[in-house]
């Protein structure tokens, strides 16, 4: 195929207006035939022989490398529970088509210059960057994690590669311009919480800004995680929160696709999904390690983070999740955040075949628990952004006097992590609140959990070159 | 569909970076939209003192539609003016800016732009020049659709440096969700002062493949902080525990076209809840004082402090590049001519005279309220800039009470 657009470009060249003039005649025969056979959205960049001819597009993120987390257990979309997420198709037809192998390729994100302009032409010249597609995720021979150089010498990369169990939790911003409570809150965590994830915008509605948020706690000398979603930002300003959060010491970032806007609480604004978390992960890694921009341009200093990636586990397609997973280390994940995990068994069949494929090696992976406030909020997550919580934790829930319910709850978060100690390939946890504003049990999980005291810090690189304790 | 032909979906009021001569600052070939005769504005025709504000596109419609087609609501909420500066409106903020205008003394402030890296110490450093010189320092937002450091932790450091700062915020990289949480992020960092803008094109800058998000426009942002502030509301209806305190900033272009509504579009922008209004950079003082004439006859001039961007122009050379590269900008025949007329080797020293005059003539007008210097215009340096305030008899600052004291009494 590339070929094509190396003959392409030299004429491109010469004649632009050439090209236009041919797009302006081809857009309405392309249209009219790719909108009837596939639905094509003329996103200009067409990318159907990779997806087994099902429109990416068709999603109402515009994912291009895979299926989010949001699946329902049925295989639903997110957005709308009626229809079927556009990736089952698409993994099922891509087996049949001549190029089984390019569902496992990671795609550039979509150039939004190019859309409602002709993909044929945009292939014939070049403009369509078809080019920057990597190969199959499992050609790539990756050193492991443990062998990789130290990205952000932090105290979570260090613990992680000292081998210890590492326990962080969520922070969630509060919708409020006054920081004081949520400075408070991250007070009581000093010295027990590894590191603290400050969320984005969680469930999709606005907080305080996690930004300034994670800022104002690296201030008072806390470690962070800061979690940026790509439902609210486009890559300019996604790149600009990178540098600024780096700048004001952050040193790891976790990039997450995000649930939809029609989901939160305000359906009615305008979805980003600029890039998918894919695509994000690689343009952190591209400013750090190239210190260039997504486009090119040059970055003085670079972003010296950890980067994260999430996973999740439960939900549908179960066979692939494993090679999406794959997809994200091989464009540059350090670390991985599963969602939230109740349902053993699932976690285990897919560790394993995560081990299969040797990601295990490649990648830390840190699992989310939390602790169900009742049998009612049981219900309402199964199902929900690809979380699975099994009968028997809602029985059990259920079958407790409702003052006890939240003991239960923590009971029960305390047995699945120590189970999860005993899966291999497992690095830590990141213990979540599932009552955001209401309900902090993360420090008593930690306890009953025997996970506190933390060990002693391992050395920062200067402290092992100099010697200094 | 042919209302969202506009690059920025705007359907019913000109962004705020239209060309002076009339051309869309995205396709510099194409006429605004807005600009035309029949143009879009004819859709939602204005009627004089009386204010309105469209409600932004709804996207909820269509999330199945990669083309991304909103639809338009076509309903519109009427707005009444504020009170006058003085008694009948509260303070709002801690702001130094805040004092320095309800005192009627002439602010100065300067625009930085961040770093376009991952460390802000030599920024702050560097920005530290500036101390002396500036009751407040603006802190860009990607200005030109160019990457630079997030403004909001930018300002925050400046914040932590002892700089009062006014953050600017623009619509293009980020939807009403994202930008409600800056404002209650940004309050909280320490940030008194938010000036809310269009924002260029992202096809103007350096990630031209970014998604242009445009979600909301202007003028809504500036309705989206006030009914923050004033009403602890976000514009979902949800109530905040602790409402932003911040000063509100509108950007008014009164050179670039259709100039018959610009006017009305200050009005706008004074009864959506801006407290303070920045102007494009001002070399034709004639065309300005007679924006502010009629912005007189309104009796809007009590409404709002108006400041004022100064640039200072190094070469002839530079002068006809800032007239093509910075939307809104125009710059008179007669500079031209005067730079033209003088060695190349001086023009530099010519071009801080004409600010220096400018800025002089500038605090003659009892309605312009501050400047804002804008040393990227032409590649200023912050030296030259501490210097230009002295030529121009602005040091030293005026120190002020504290806001426990003004507050007090």
């Amino acid at each position: 195929m590339s070929q094509i657009s190396t003959l392409g470009k030299p004429l491109h060249n010469k004649a632009p207006q050439a090209f236009d003039a041919l797009d302006n005649l081809i857009v309405p025969i392309e249209r009219m035939i790719k909108e009837s056979v596939f639905g094509c959205h003329m996103c200009g960049q067409c990318v159907l022989h990779s997806t087994g001819f099902t429109c990416p597009m068709e999603c109402p993120k515009g994912l291009r490398n895979g299926p989010c987390g949001g699946v329902g257990l049925d295989g639903s979309c997110e957005v709308n529970r009626n229809k079927k997420c556009v990736w089952f198709n698409a993994i099922q037809r891509s087996s049949q088509t001549f190029w089984p192998k390019q569902i496992y390729q990671r795609n550039p994100p979509v150039d939004w210059r190019l859309t409602g302009h002709s993909s044929w032409v945009n292939h014939v010249t070049g403009r369509d960057h078809h080019d920057r597609t990597d190969p199959d995720w499992r050609s790539f021979n990756l050193p492991d994690v443990l062998d990789q150089p130290k990205r952000s010498d932090g105290n979570f990369e260090r613990r992680l590669r000292s081998g210890q169990f590492v326990v962080t939790c969520e922070v969630n911003p509060r919708t409020t311009a006054d920081p004081a409570t949520l400075l408070d809150y991250v007070g009581t965590l000093e010295g027990k919480i590894d590191a603290l994830h400050i969320s984005d915008n969680a469930f999709s509605t606005t907080r305080m800004s996690n930004q300034a948020a994670a800022a104002l706690v690296e201030s008072i000398g806390l470690e962070t995680c800061l979690h940026i979603s790509c439902r609210d930002k486009n890559r300019l300003m996604l790149q600009a929160d990178v540098l600024g959060a780096s700048a004001a010491g952050v040193k790891n970032i976790f990039c997450l696709g995000g649930d939809h806007t029609t989901l939160g609480e305000y359906p009615e604004a305008k979805p980003a999904f600029d890039i998918d978390s894919v695509n994000f992960i690689r343009m952190v890694r591209k400013m750090r390690d190239k210190r260039m921009s997504s486009s090119g341009s040059s970055i003085e200093i670079q972003p010296r983070v950890f980067v994260g990636g999430a996973a999740a586990p439960t939900a549908p397609p179960l066979k692939f999740r494993p090679h999406r997973l794959g997809k994200k280390v091989i464009a540059g994940a350090d670390f991985i955040i599963t969602q939230v995990i109740f349902d053993l068994d699932m976690l285990r069949a897919y560790m394993h075949r995560v081990r299969d494929l040797g990601i295990d090696k490649k990648v830390f992976i840190l699992t989310v628990v939390a602790a169900i406030p009742g049998p009612k909020a049981a219900e309402y997550l199964n199902g929900h952004m690809g979380i699975v919580v099994p009968q028997h934790i809602i029985k059990r829930l259920s079958g407790v006097p409702k003052k006890k319910r939240r003991a239960e709850g923590v009971k029960i978060c305390v047995e699945i992590i120590n189970e999860i100690q005993e899966i291999p390939g497992i690095a830590g946890i990141d213990i979540m609140d599932i009552l955001t504003e209401k309900w902090f049990p993360t420090l008593k999980i930690a306890e009953e959990a025997g996970l506190l005291p933390r060990p002693p810090l391992p050395a920062t690189q200067d402290q092992e070159r100099f010697g200094v304790q | 569909m042919s209302t969202f032909k506009c690059p920025k979906h705007l359907y019913s009021r000109p962004c705020d970076e239209v060309h002076v001569d009339g051309t869309c600052s995205v396709e510099t070939s194409v006429p605004c939209l807005f600009v035309s005769p029949g143009s879009l504005l004819s859709n939602f025709p204005f009627e004089a003192n009386k204010y309105r504000i469209n409600s932004p596109l709804d996207w909820s419609g269509s999330p199945f539609d990669g083309r991304g087609r909103p639809t338009q609501s076509n309903s519109s909420t009427g707005l009444t003016l504020p009170p006058d500066f003085g008694p009948e409106r509260p303070v709002r903020t801690a702001s130094r800016l805040e004092r320095l205008l309800r005192d009627d003394k002439f602010s100065v402030t300067c625009e930085v732009v961040p770093p376009a890296t991952a460390d802000a110490t030599t920024f702050v450093q560097s920005v530290k020049t500036l101390s002396s010189c500036v009751d407040a320092v603006q802190i860009t937002d990607n200005p030109s659709a160019d990457l630079h450091m997030s403004g909001l932790l930018a300002a925050f450091f400046l914040e932590q440096a002892g700089f009062e700062t006014i953050l600017h915020m623009t619509c293009r990289d980020r939807n009403r969700a994202q930008l409600q949480a800056d404002v209650l992020g940004a309050s909280g960092a320490g940030i008194n002062n938010i000036l809310c803008l269009t924002g260029a094109h992202p096809t103007e800058g350096n990630q031209p493949e970014s998604k242009p998000m445009f979600d909301l426009d202007s003028v809504n942002l500036i309705n989206a902080i006030r009914q923050m502030r004033d009403d602890s509301k976000l514009l979902s209806g949800r109530t905040l525990d602790d409402p932003p305190h911040v000063l509100i900033g509108g950007l008014v272009s009164p050179l670039a076209p259709p100039r018959n509504y610009r006017l009305h579009d200050l009005g706008t922008k004074i009864a959506a809840g801006a407290d303070f209004v920045v102007t494009h950079v001002i070399f034709d003082i004639e065309s300005l004082d007679r924006f502010l004439e009629a912005m007189e006859s309104k009796g809007l001039q009590e409404k709002v402090s108006v400041m004022v961007s100064v640039g200072v122009i190094v070469s002839a050379k530079n002068a006809r590049d800032i007239h093509r590269r910075f939307p809104g900008v125009l710059i008179p025949e007669s500079i031209l001519e005067r730079l033209d007329g003088i060695a190349p080797g001086r023009q530099r020293q010519e071009g801080f005279q004409i600010a220096v005059e400018t800025i002089q003539r500038l605090r003659e007008n009892p309605i312009v309220s501050g400047i804002n210097i804008v040393p990227h215009l032409s590649s200023t340096t912050f030296d030259e800039i501490v210097e230009l305030c002295g030529q121009s008899n602005l040091l030293p600052r005026p120190i002020l009470e504290t806001p426990e004291e003004a507050i007090n009494g």
